[in-house]
């Protein structure tokens, strides 16, 4: 009960904080540039750190080294898929877009081709790549306090909600941005703690992790072994050692930890996944808004430069963390998956929280449990406002009121994020058992097949056309869609194709070629490509 | 901007530009060739080879670990050419 005590007072201190920061910038709210995009001249360090904090999920926070714990050395690259997304984001599209966009994404291609159509397509892919994004959020929030406290799973996402849509409705862009700072820097601080305090508590270091690793036969076997699971039932984390050893003899001819496979058996499937992670990125409209808030296109390079680094560190961590689950927690791990898939999504999310009981007691638990809630906070804010600054901005003000003035403009964005909010809580309800790392990464395979080549297209290629922008955000749409849907109905393979990894090789892969099939078949490359160009690219001023 | 400004800036841009794509995209494709490759390594296609022992890790933890450092000197690079 003590322990729970903590665990809200920490929560309680992020709400009461949140909704302070609110309140203060709420006050300095003055126009629509202030409402969607913080004025244009938040410093660039400021949006690294936010960026950091809208980025970081709960998925990053508890999953990454999580899924280690219960598959082994398959699960390191959705790690490093993450990070390795915003190397594309860098290179290619952050300076370039800054220069372009004024508060959305679709904003930025609609400046080379005035067309409505094109706004339409991607904000119908923003809405759709943000649900599949946000949802997992709230299921994440959700499945967290009913494990950790045992509250009701539709009243925490009701509550998540709400303070969400309260950071938004109240307090725009600004808000959100001081809030996902505060948020970030709590969790990547609570992150490293947690890996330093596991580093030099167990055994001698991550090579001798990864020997014992190379002993342990993967929880998600040995968790499905009644015999194992019986030899385990008496032993705490503090036999660790010897469990591992108890369940090779059991299992002499298991694959272990460090053996590829155990996840998918799919090579392909594996690759579509990283292809989606590493273009889906540079597609995910919720980091994609945030170029606009900085003043110049060399201080979005060095925000991303800068939010690199700090990912970099921490997906690190998480992948030293999930090896070091084993020698740790083992006997924890191997009772969660005898538990049945409610146990797997278990281990996966409370592995970390474990660990931290074990080598921080229970402050640490505390501290982590509100860095996961900080993760789902700050990366919900983030989806929200730009679903509700697209649809009124690239819908409303196209499509319904073309007249609208920018207050009636920020109204309608505000209703958006109430009707998101709404939507997420309810589709968390539905799905609440999918496991929530695969619905974020369905998500980047939707923005690396829809929004990404289109955005690249735009921002680098003269003969790309209006007509081919068009056709490759609906084919990479459709076919990522097509294949989400597949997967969804466990459908394993279509024409020879695996489904498994998800859309990312083939979405991408169809998107391109429509790209380039319909540019070189058409004529119009916008109302001035070589205009549009010079500016996008632009020669950087500090 | 007058009319002759603009002229100006627009052919000027031009060769930035491709100066620009060919720094971009070649650090871009550096890092995603690496990115892909080991990435590979660690599927069961590439088993066998993934596991050969180096510096006391199994070659495919050893290079997925080092998609981190490098990257890290591929944005020098990039800062250091003007990015």
């Amino acid at each position: 009960m003590e322990d729970n005590f903590l665990i809200i007072g920490f929560i309680l201190f992020f709400v009461v904080a949140s909704l302070f920061i609110t309140w203060w910038t709420s006050r300095t709210n003055k126009s629509a540039a202030d409402f969607y995009v913080a004025g244009k001249g938040v410093p660039w360090i400021q949006v690294g750190i936010a960026m950091v904090g809208s980025y970081l999920s709960a998925a990053s926070f508890l999953g990454c080294a999580g899924d280690i714990g219960v598959f082994g050395i398959d699960s390191i690259w959705i790690s490093i898929g993450f990070f390795g997304g915003y190397m594309s984001l860098l290179f290619l599209i952050a300076g370039p877009l800054r220069n372009v966009g004024s508060f959305t994404v679709a904003g930025a291609l609609h400046r080379r081709y005035p067309d409505n159509k094109i706004k339409f397509a991607i904000t119908v892919c923003t809405i759709v790549v943000s649900t599949f994004y946000l949802v997992p959020q709230m299921i994440g929030a959700g499945a967290l306090f009913t494990m950790l406290l045992g509250w009701d799973f539709l009243w925490v996402t009701i509550g998540i909600g709400t303070l969400v849509s309260t950071y938004i409705i109240f307090g725009g862009m600004k808000s959100t941005l001081y809030n996902q700072v505060l948020q970030a820097l709590f969790l990547w601080a609570t992150m490293i703690a947690i890996i330093i305090l596991s580093y030099f508590t167990i055994g001698d270091g991550f090579l001798d992790a990864l020997n014992t690793a190379a002993r342990a036969v993967p929880p998600l076997l040995s968790g499905k072994n009644p015999a194992v699971v019986e030899a385990l039932s008496s032993m705490t984390n503090a036999d660790s050692m010897q469990a591992i050893e108890v369940t090779r003899q059991l299992m002499p001819d298991a694959p272990s930890v460090m053996t590829l496979g155990v996840k998918t058996g799919s090579s392909l499937a594996m690759i579509s996944m990283v292809i989606a992670l590493i273009f889906g990125t540079a597609g995910l409209p919720h980091i994609l808004v945030m170029f606009f808030t900085v003043p110049n296109a060399r201080a979005a390079k060095k925000s991303v430069a800068f939010c690199i680094s700090a990912l970099a560190l921490f997906y690190l961590a998480a992948i030293i963390l999930g090896f070091l689950l084993f020698p740790a927690i083992y006997p924890k791990l191997v009772s969660w998956i005898s538990q049945g898939p409610t146990g797997v999504g278990m281990a996966k999310n409370m592995a970390v929280l474990e660990i931290g009981m074990l080598v921080g007691g229970k402050w640490l638990v505390a501290i982590a449990a509100a860095g996961a809630v900080a993760a789902v906070l700050s990366t919900s804010a983030g989806l929200m406002i730009t679903v509700a600054s697209a649809f009124s901005n690239d819908i409303y003000k196209v499509y319904v009121n073309p007249n609208a003035t920018d207050k009636q403009g920020i109204r309608v964005a505000r209703i958006t994020t109430i009707v998101m909010s709404v939507t997420a809580v309810t589709f968390a309800t539905i799905l609440r058992d999918e496991n929530v790392a695969w619905l974020v990464t369905l998500g980047f395979g939707i923005a690396a097949s829809a929004i990404f080549p289109a955005m690249l297209g735009t921002l680098w290629w003269r003969r790309a056309t209006r007509q081919g922008i068009i056709t490759s955000v609906w084919v990479g749409l459709s076919v990522s869609m097509f294949f989400i849907v597949l997967l969804l109905t466990d459908v394993k393979s279509f024409i020879g194709l695996p489904t498994g990894g998800g859309p990312g090789i083939f979405g991408v892969g169809a998107a391109f070629l429509t790209l380039w099939l319909v540019s070189i078949n058409t004529k119009d490359t916008g109302k001035n490509a070589d205009e549009f160009l010079t500016l996008a690219h632009a020669p950087d001023t500090d | 901007m007058t009319k002759q400004n603009r002229k100006k800036t627009k052919y000027a841009s031009i060769p930035n530009l491709r100066k620009k794509a060919i720094v971009n995209f070649g650090l871009f494709f550096v890092f995603f060739a690496f990115y892909i490759f080991s990435a590979t390594l660690c599927t069961p296609l590439l088993r066998d080879y993934a596991m050969i022992p180096v510096f006391g890790m199994p070659i495919c933890l050893l290079s997925s670990l080092l998609v981190f450092p490098l990257s890290g000197i591929l944005i020098a690079i990039w800062f250091k050419k003007g990015g």
